[in-house]
Parts: C-alpha cells; structure tokens; sequence
C-alpha cells in the first residue's frame, strides 16, 4: 500500500510539473496573424498580435494602398500625376498627400535642395527600371536638373492646393513607402491593435513591446556583402515602439561600362551619390526616418552625422563605400 | 522515512519505469534547446505567389543535393534553388533589376527573397519565436 501511494505521489507531481511547464510554454506563444502584399513595387508585410485578424489586416491594407495609389506618379489617375499634368495648374489633393508634400518641403528646405520631391525628370533619363538602362549624357542630365527644384512648389495649405511649373515632375518615391507605413499603423492603433509590425520594403513600424513584453527585433542588411542577405551583427535594433529606414545601393542598381550606377541620386550633382553604402535612421515615424535616409545617404556619413545630431529622436547608422561603420551619438542606446 | 527509505520501497520495475519517465519529459523540456530557434533543419521554406501559398518544405527534408523549383509568372521563369543551407532565387533575363536575385541566400527565419514583377515571396518560417522580427534593407 505504501508503495503504491509512493508512487502516485511521484507521478502526481511529475504531472503538475509538466502542466505548469506546458502553461507557461502557451503563455509565449501568442497568436499571431499576418500577410504579405505585393503594392509600392516592393512587398507589404502587415503582422498583428491577435487571433483572426484578418479583417483588420484588410482594411490596414485598403488604407496604406488607397494612399500609395494617390502618391503614384505612374498611375495616371493618382492626385500625383495631376499635379505633374503638363498644364501647370494647382491641384486640390488630398490632406494626406498634402502632408506627405509639405513634410517633404520641410526637409528640402532643411537640407537646402539634398532632399528634393521634383526630382523626377531626373530619375526618367536614368530610367532604372526599363530592360537595358544606360548612363545619361552630361547634357541630358543637365536638361533634367533644370526642372529640379523644390522652391518652385506653391502649396496652399488653406485650399490643399499643390501647383509645380511646367516640365517639372514630382516624384515622392523617397518618402511615400514612410508615410504609407504610417498610416498602416494608425489604422492598427485605431482599430484596438497594441502589438504590429509593418514592414513596406524594408521601412519597418513596430508598435509594442510585443505581448510577451519583449521588444521588437531588427536586423539591418550588411551591405559589404553582395549575394547573401546578411545582417550587420554587432548591430541588431531593439525597441518596444517606433521605426527603422535603410536606403542602399545595392537592389536597384545597373552596371555599364563596368561601372555601377544606383538609383539614390544626388540632386546637385544628377549622379549617384558616391560616399555611403547605406544608411538606417532608427526613430518615431516611418516618413521622417524614410526622408532623413534619403537625404543622409547623399549628404555622405560626415554632413550626414551632423544633420542627424541636429534632429531629435532620430539616429542614424551609416556603412561607408569603403566599409566602414558610422553611428550617430545615440544609436547605440538601441543595440542589444 | 528518508529518502533512501523511500526508494527501498520501490521495486526495480517502479524504479525503470519513473527513470523512464524523468527522461522522456527531460528529453521534451531540452528538445528547443537542442533545436534552438534558427536552427535551419527544424525550420521550412515557405514559397508564396501572388500571395497565396504555393509550396512549404521542412529544411530537414532537403536532399543533400538541394533542390530546384521553378516559379513561372508574366516576366518569365523564376529558379528557386533550396539546398541544406538556405533558399535563394535566379531572375529570369527579363527581370529588369533581378533585386530577388540580388538579394542573394537567406539562411535564417526573418528576411524574405521578393521578386515583383512575379509576385513571388520566399522566406523560411519557424515554429519557435524568431531570432529577428524583420529586416530592414
């Protein structure tokens, strides 16, 4: 009898420590819902903490890409191709295109032309995305960087008015992916979502910490080496909350006469910007570290630090064409 | 009664039988640390196109000689290469900017091989948590 109790004992507890063991496993695992879609020419992973999330999935897919459909200067109908229409008129557009236009002029302003939204002839004759793309001529480039020019741009903020000259081309392909992110995440937060991840091509948005209190985890591509999606590891990102941006050289790209030509253009010069590899910008929102990579990764890691330690709550970290690895004072508060 | 008094009691049977259970469930508790997360053979590769899933393969089950699929869309043929160490793809001529081709082998849970034109999203996806949440490129 006394070893029968022994026994039932032992098993008894054997079995109540497995099933706070196996509880406790559970409490970790959380439900997770999440789809990928193809808009921006990039893809679009929206990721939420919350059992059949599908509906909400699909109307912070319906918003981003009602957004991205207006920001698109490629598809005639979008607000954008409006104001380029080659008449030259003021054009009434939405508040969030506005917002998107007259953040850009902040910036454009701020760094004096090195982040410029009429940059789009200039991107045309580099023509990076047609089948056999070659280097522009001097002259040509010359022509498109007369129509490059952000003080040209008359916005009305009143009437939500946005007006360009003739021939020039408003292109907000350096920030539009940011905003359209954000708006995402103000969709998630509208709808009741404490935990999300976005990510629109690399334009990540994490709103947190996760269920678990962890904080989110991001690694940064390590553009030193080609033909291998690694990260750079000294230099994993934490954070409960907030963003992270990187522009490279390394996707859209083309070589010619042995030479590689990426699409980050410097509007001063209308080449390529030559100094930087790529840039990340940790920070709040997802359109301002979009602009602030952008425009780093023209200014070059020296003016680049300067500009980024002017502007609060924003770090950058910048890996040089020579490989070297440039960060701003704080950045390091978010590595692991 | 102490503890050796206890085991006095038990029989040689009940003894081989609670050793066995002690290291079963030890054996379960270690298994994720023996497998951690990342670890590429408990991990599957997960093709998806136009974004529905097409195909999803345990990385454990991958032929030492790799493996090769082929992803046909409007700008051509798309040539997944799987092999122990992790996934990669070969763009097709037609793709303007090969950015999937470029964007070279992923070998961990956490960046995903996207080819637009075709539509096409590769990733490898694991049942533990993941290293890394994202990657920003």
């Amino acid at each position: 009898m006394e070893r029968k109790k022994l026994i039932f004992y032992i098993i008894s507890v054997m079995v109540i420590l497995g099933l706070l063991y196996l509880a406790f496993s559970q409490e970790r695992k959380l439900a997770v819902s999440e789809e990928t879609r193809f808009f921006m020419d990039t893809a679009v992973t929206v990721r939420v903490f919350a059992a059949d999330a599908e509906e909400i999935i699909d109307a912070t897919f319906t918003a981003m890409k009602e957004v991205a459909q207006k920001a698109d200067r490629f598809d005639p109908e979008s607000e954008v191709s409006k104001i380029n229409d080659p008449g030259g008129e003021a054009v009434q557009v939405s508040p969030e295109i506005f917002q998107i236009i007259e953040s850009s002029l902040k910036w454009a302003q701020e760094s004096q032309g090195v982040f410029d939204i009429t940059i789009g002839s200039l991107v045309d004759v580099w023509g990076f995305s047609v089948q056999d793309p070659v280097v522009p001529s001097q002259k040509e480039i010359a022509a498109a960087l007369d129509v490059v020019d952000y003080e040209e741009v008359e916005v009305c903020p009143a009437g939500k008015t946005v007006k360009v000259p003739q021939g020039f081309t408003l292109d907000l392909g350096g920030v539009a992916k940011g905003f359209v992110v954000d708006r995402g995440m103000e969709v998630l937060k509208d709808l009741g979502i404490e935990a999300a991840y976005i990510n629109a091509g690399g334009d990540i948005r994490v709103l947190g910490p996760k269920p678990d209190g962890s904080p989110w985890r991001i690694g940064i591509r390590d553009p030193r080496v080609s033909e291998n999606s690694s990260i750079l590891e000294e230099y994993i990102v934490q954070m409960a909350t907030g963003s992270i941006v990187t522009s490279g050289d390394y996707e859209r790209y083309f070589s010619y006469d042995s030479q590689r030509y990426h699409h980050l253009l410097d509007p001063r010069t209308g080449y390529p910007a030559s100094v930087l590899r790529s840039v990340s910008v940790v920070g709040p929102s997802a359109v301002e570290a979009d602009i602030f990579s952008t425009l780093i990764f023209v200014l070059g890691n020296e003016a680049g630090r300067e500009f980024i330690e002017k502007v609060p709550d924003y770090e950058a970290l910048m890996v040089t064409v020579e490989g070297e690895i440039v960060v701003s004072s704080g950045f390091n508060n978010y590595i692991e | 009664m102490n503890l050796k008094k206890y085991f006095e009691v038990l029989q040689i049977g009940d003894k081989i039988l609670l050793a066995g259970i002690i290291l079963f469930s030890l054996l379960g508790i270690m298994f994720p640390y023996l497998y951690p997360p990342g670890a590429l053979s408990s991990a599957e590769v997960v093709i998806s196109v136009q974004g529905q899933e097409k195909a999803r393969m345990q990385m454990g089950n991958i032929p030492a000689e790799g493996l090769e699929v082929e992803v046909a869309g409007p700008i051509g043929i798309h040539r997944v290469i799987i092999t122990e160490e992790g996934v990669r793809v070969i763009a097709p001529e037609k793709d303007p900017l090969k950015i999937c081709e470029k964007t070279g082998w992923i070998k961990r849970p956490g960046p995903m091989i996207i080819c637009v034109p075709n539509e096409l999203a590769i990733w490898l996806e694991s049942d533990e948590a993941a290293e890394l949440d994202g990657i920003t490129e």
